[in-house]
């Protein structure tokens, strides 16, 4: 079976694929009125996974995945199952975790603010998203804003592993 | 009698119609319910005013990013704030800077809501003390800014 950092790799990968999808159905019903009962449905759905996943990708990533990440290693150690250290011990590689790894890690919480206020501002004022055009460009710029800010985290998380050495998350 | 061109219907024209009134179909954007947020506006078209509510709910995402900005910068900046702010041993100060923007995120929603309820705030001034807000957010975030600000 899977061990705990398995599955939190796989809780957080999962989450975030569902927040980038529920951005695409999102978006089309922003940029083009939802008239039907389908595409209000679609927007509901989309809004709201969209917050929830951002806050399950952000709170996963923070507590399960990233202690493992920066956990100090003992003396003597390895260092192939701390990435952080293992980064920071070469001029090479040290700008993936002061750069990448410090970005990803901070602006990916931006993400979950912008997405909750769309969702709510569905949810509770929808017929005012239907009828005033201003109002819904604001949320599809807070809803862009919302996914760029997770795509930078995602990419930077992705590459960062295929630099360093992610034994800490597949044992 | 005159036969009618080929192809073409004769149209009868009853006289009384270059006199009658132009009768004037309501569309349906003009039919529809008054606008029950009170913002006024129509359907495709943007309101000057927002909802006192709906202002509120988009300010505080504002505010969330903007703390959570400012929480990375102080922790940088300031050893005794990034102490503070290591609520986590396991996850450093991003623990408190996460809690920090989490808790004040709410609280100031709940604030604005009261405060704007009722109020029906220009949609430029709310997307305009947004984007400064998401502004700080994105500049406190991003290591270049803090890592300057810190003097790193």
């Amino acid at each position: 079976m899977f061990t705990a950092n398995q599955l939190f790799l796989i809780v957080h990968i999962a989450v975030s694929v569902v927040f980038l999808h529920a951005f695409a159905g999102g978006l089309a019903t922003f940029i083009r009125e939802p008239t039907g009962p389908i595409a209000r449905r679609i927007q509901i759905a989309s809004v709201i996974g969209m917050a929830l996943t951002a806050w399950a990708t952000v709170i996963s990533g923070t507590w399960l995945i990233y202690p493992g990440y920066r956990a100090e290693p003992p003396a003597g150690a390895s260092l192939d199952a701390y990435p952080r250290s293992w980064l920071l011990s070469s001029d090479a590689t040290a700008w993936w975790h002061t750069f990448g790894m410090e970005w990803k890690e901070h602006i990916g919480w931006l993400a979950p603010f912008l997405a909750t206020a769309v969702a709510v501002v569905v949810l509770a004022h929808g017929d005012l998203v239907r009828r005033d055009r201003r109002i819904r460009r604001v949320l599809t710029a807070m809803f862009t804003t919302a996914f760029v800010a997770t795509l930078v985290a995602a990419g930077l998380g992705a590459a960062i592993n295929k630099v360093a050495p992610n034994d800490f998350l597949l044992n | 009698m005159q036969a009618p061109a080929r192809g073409r219907t004769p149209q009868v024209v009853p006289a009384e119609a270059a006199t009658a009134p132009i009768a004037v179909r309501p569309t349906p954007r003009a039919a529809q319910p008054a606008d029950s947020s009170g913002t006024g506006s129509t359907e495709g078209t943007p309101s000057q005013n927002v909802d006192g509510r709906v202002a509120a709910t988009i300010i505080a995402a504002g505010v969330g990013c903007a703390a959570f900005g400012v929480a990375v910068v102080l922790a940088e900046s300031i050893s005794v704030v990034k102490q503070w702010l290591t609520l986590s041993s396991a996850v450093g100060p991003l623990s408190g800077k996460a809690v920090a923007a989490v808790v004040i995120y709410p609280v100031v929603w709940l604030v604005l809501h009261v405060a704007l309820r009722n109020a029906q705030p220009k949609t430029t001034t709310v997307t305009g003390w947004t984007a400064v807000l998401l502004t700080i957010g994105l500049l406190g975030t991003f290591p270049p800014v803090y890592g300057l600000i810190a003097g790193h």
